[in-house]
């Protein structure tokens, strides 16, 4: 997959990682409504600045949504219902809803202010920027670099064999009639893993040559790159931890 | 084992993870319920428990739902993937190790699936600070129990097919 950074200009991985990671944990510490619609005004242009594709964010976002807030939303009207037949006060167990909400927007924030690192920067960029983070790891003997190199050779072997392994299940699947049943989809699926695991072991060796040849080096890259921009983006990061700072200190919520 | 044939190893395993993760896209759920899937990668789970040792098993976890959340850059669901995959692979690997004349692979995949679930919503209860979230939970243990049963099914075949062959029995 190629990567398009539409940004208004290159801004630098590793920077645009430290600045997710504080965005994110931010909202866990502010309490005032308006510290939080500038949270979310300073988030909404940085999409337009780092080039992070909005409605691909918005696509992980459904992640999100099943994950936490279906089940959620299920619970409460369980609650609700098992409250209303008993005749217990059950808001002693569920809290107030203010304090779901808050959570729900915390959460929320701190999702998107990651996902504008991870949806503004090449794959390759992200594991050399996690390659520079987890230095301090490799110092106490983890092997970061063996692991990262692991990462990236699945990456490019997805890559390479992805598109065709693709065609080849929509081939063997459209062969079915779309009124087969569930049980017969399984069988067909069953026979075509069988057969597609047990083939894919005759790559071994190939493979192992390939990890054996190539060089962490070449598979992921970052290299810290302190520009103008960089300079411009920080003076604004800093104001606008201090408007959070004056906000929270004298501005009654 | 020399280390490059275990990262190839690892690589094909974890490639494989998340290939026939797509096959999914194919299976209609007669009740779609959100937050529920086959799970098909379990099977590469299952595979690794049988034929490589515990630290591989969990290399294959770790290094799937990282690629995973690179590749779709799926920041959140990471937290839910990871513990998930993790602990899943844990009691698996116990089950097999320990107890494998009391359970089958078809056994194991389900008790895999139940604690998957279980630590998902476990996670998500936590992050929300909401116990009621757990009223969901008898929908995912149900669901679990089929959908283990699934891929339990499949990599028993696959597991009887790739020892007949004898591929990794050099391990």
């Amino acid at each position: 997959m190629r990567w398009k950074n539409k940004g208004f200009w290159p801004i630098d991985s590793g920077y645009k990682f430290f600045i997710a990671v504080t965005l994110g944990v931010i909202p866990f510490f502010i309490d005032h409504y308006l510290s939080f619609i500038l949270l979310s005004l300073y988030l909404f242009l940085s999409t337009y600045i780092y080039g992070a594709r909005l409605r691909e964010m918005m696509k992980s976002m459904v992640a999100y949504l099943i994950i936490i807030i279906v089940p959620y939303m299920f619970g409460l009207l369980m609650a609700t219902v098992v409250s209303t037949v008993s005749g217990t006060d059950m808001s002693m167990v569920y809290g107030s809803y203010q304090d779901v909400g808050l959570r729900l927007v915390q959460l929320f924030l701190l999702w998107y202010a990651t996902s504008l690192f991870f949806f503004s920067t090449p794959t390759e960029e992200i594991v050399g920027v996690f390659d520079r983070v987890l230095t301090p790891l490799k110092r106490l003997g983890v092997p970061v670099r063996d692991f990262l190199k692991v990462i990236m050779c699945v990456v490019n072997e997805l890559k390479h064999l992805g598109p065709g392994v693709k065609e080849s299940f929509t081939n063997s699947m459209t062969k079915l009639s779309e009124k087969s049943s569930w049980r017969t989809k399984i069988r067909v699926i069953s026979n075509i893993l069988v057969a597609f695991i047990v083939d894919s072991f005759k790559r071994l060796d190939e493979v192992e040559e390939y990890v054996n040849q190539v060089e962490a080096e070449d598979l992921f890259t970052y290299k810290v790159v302190i520009s103008k921009s960089e300079l411009f983006l920080f003076i604004s990061f800093v104001a606008l931890l201090y408007t959070f700072f004056f906000l929270e200190t004298y501005m009654v919520v | 084992m020399s280390k490059h044939k275990r990262n190839a190893i690892i690589v094909i395993l974890v490639t494989n993870a998340i290939l026939i993760s797509l096959l999914e896209f194919f299976v209609f759920i007669p009740l779609p319920i959100p937050g529920i899937k086959l799970g098909l990668a379990n099977i590469i789970t299952l595979l690794a428990i049988v034929f490589l040792n515990f630290r591989y098993v969990i290399n294959v976890v770790v290094i799937r739902c990282l690629v995973v959340a690179v590749l779709t850059r799926g920041v959140l669901t990471l937290a839910f993937s990871l513990t998930g995959g993790v602990l899943s692979a844990i009691v698996m690997a116990i089950l097999y190790k320990r107890f494998r004349r009391f359970f089958s692979i078809k056994g194991i995949s389900i008790a895999g699936a139940l604690v998957h679930n279980t630590t998902q919503i476990t996670v998500a209860a936590f992050v929300l600070g909401q116990i009621v979230i757990f009223y969901y939970l008898p929908i995912l243990l149900i669901s679990a129990v089929v959908t283990g049963y699934i891929t339990g099914s499949i990599g028993e075949r696959v597991i009887d097919e790739m020892e007949e062959q004898g591929v990794l029995a050099n391990r």
